[in-house]
């Protein structure tokens, strides 16, 4: 599929919706509101017209368009925080040890507590562990659950409103 | 390890806006953008300019592709011609395209206006390299 009819079979008002509410997500989850001044749409739209200028290349992808757009976002804010590191540190800090299994426990420990103190229900808690498990797909986390996909969506909502705080006191923690 | 908990949460934000409702991501915007008029206006900018350069870069590569095509009928390479042949004989509306040394570079690009053009020029590269 050629890019111009890519962009025809997909619904792409939608596709920019998520892509905007994603971006905000990340930049609120670090605790501020554009890139550099740059709105989120405005990236947003950097990104799809870097891919419809080929300097992504979508001819070699082996996913969906809305799936290649969305990781075209995801390498782009990521390499924004790489560049911009000195400004927004948007990592929890790197514990020097040399019991990795150590740090892990302490990290996860360390963010179920605040969590918790941050008036997370236990549903929120149970999310978090999926999410440090490596199962992060909501629909993986409602099958193993055996619960209706849209209770996670309320449950993420919910924890993601607390990512700020987790990221600004763990740091004060460790 | 912090940076790998770190990843984790940034892929739950990736697979929950990927995966969500379309109500929620509305819902999510509704709270977050301060003028959704504003908002929407770019929204339709985007697009519009998104859907030009997709055509655009359509009909250079198409263009581009015809000429080669085209400059290989006229030094009658092998591998090109045979897969022009196999373009027109595989449907039927071509018919009028058998004469290939006739062919002009629109006549070309209506034989390959809807096929796979990425396919076609690596088809073509491949070539250029075995020779």
């Amino acid at each position: 599929m050629n890019l111009a009819e890519a962009i025809q079979s997909v619904d792409m008002d939608e596709v920019i919706d998520r892509m905007n509410a994603y971006a905000i997500s990340i930049l609120k989850s670090v605790g501020v509101k554009n890139f550099n001044g740059k709105e989120p749409i405005d990236f947003v739209g950097d990104v799809i017209l870097k891919v419809m200028d080929g300097q992504r290349d979508w001819s070699k992808a082996k996913c969906s368009f809305t799936k290649f757009l969305f990781g075209c976002l995801k390498s782009e804010i990521s390499n924004f925080f790489k560049t911009n590191k000195n400004i927004y540190d948007n990592e929890l800090p790197d514990i020097p040890t040399t019991d990795q299994s150590f740090s892990e426990k302490h990290i996860r420990n360390s963010i179920s507590e605040i969590l918790k103190i941050e008036g997370a229900d236990d549903d929120e808690l149970m999310v978090f562990e999926y999410w440090a498990d490596g199962i992060t797909k909501p629909s993986e986390i409602a099958k193993d659950l055996g619960i209706d996909v849209k209770e996670v969506y309320n449950i993420t909502k919910r924890l993601e409103r607390r990512l700020p705080k987790i990221q600004t006191q763990v740091k004060n923690i460790i | 390890m912090s940076k790998e908990i770190n990843n984790k949460i940034n892929d739950a934000l990736y697979d929950f806006y990927l995966e969500a409702d379309k109500d929620i991501i509305k819902d999510s915007l509704k709270s977050d953008i301060q003028s959704l008029d504003e908002y929407n206006k770019k929204k339709k900018q985007i697009i519009f300019l998104a859907q030009a350069k997709a055509k655009q870069k359509h009909n250079e590569y198409l263009l581009a592709l015809a000429h080669k095509f085209q400059e290989a009928v006229l030094q009658n390479i092998e591998k090109p011609v045979a897969i022009l042949k196999q373009l027109i004989q595989g449907n039927a509306s071509l018919a009028l395209y058998r004469n290939l040394d006739k062919l002009s570079k629109e006549d070309i690009i209506e034989i390959i206006k809807d096929k796979n053009l990425v396919e076609l020029l690596e088809q073509l590269e491949n070539n250029d390299k075995s020779h």
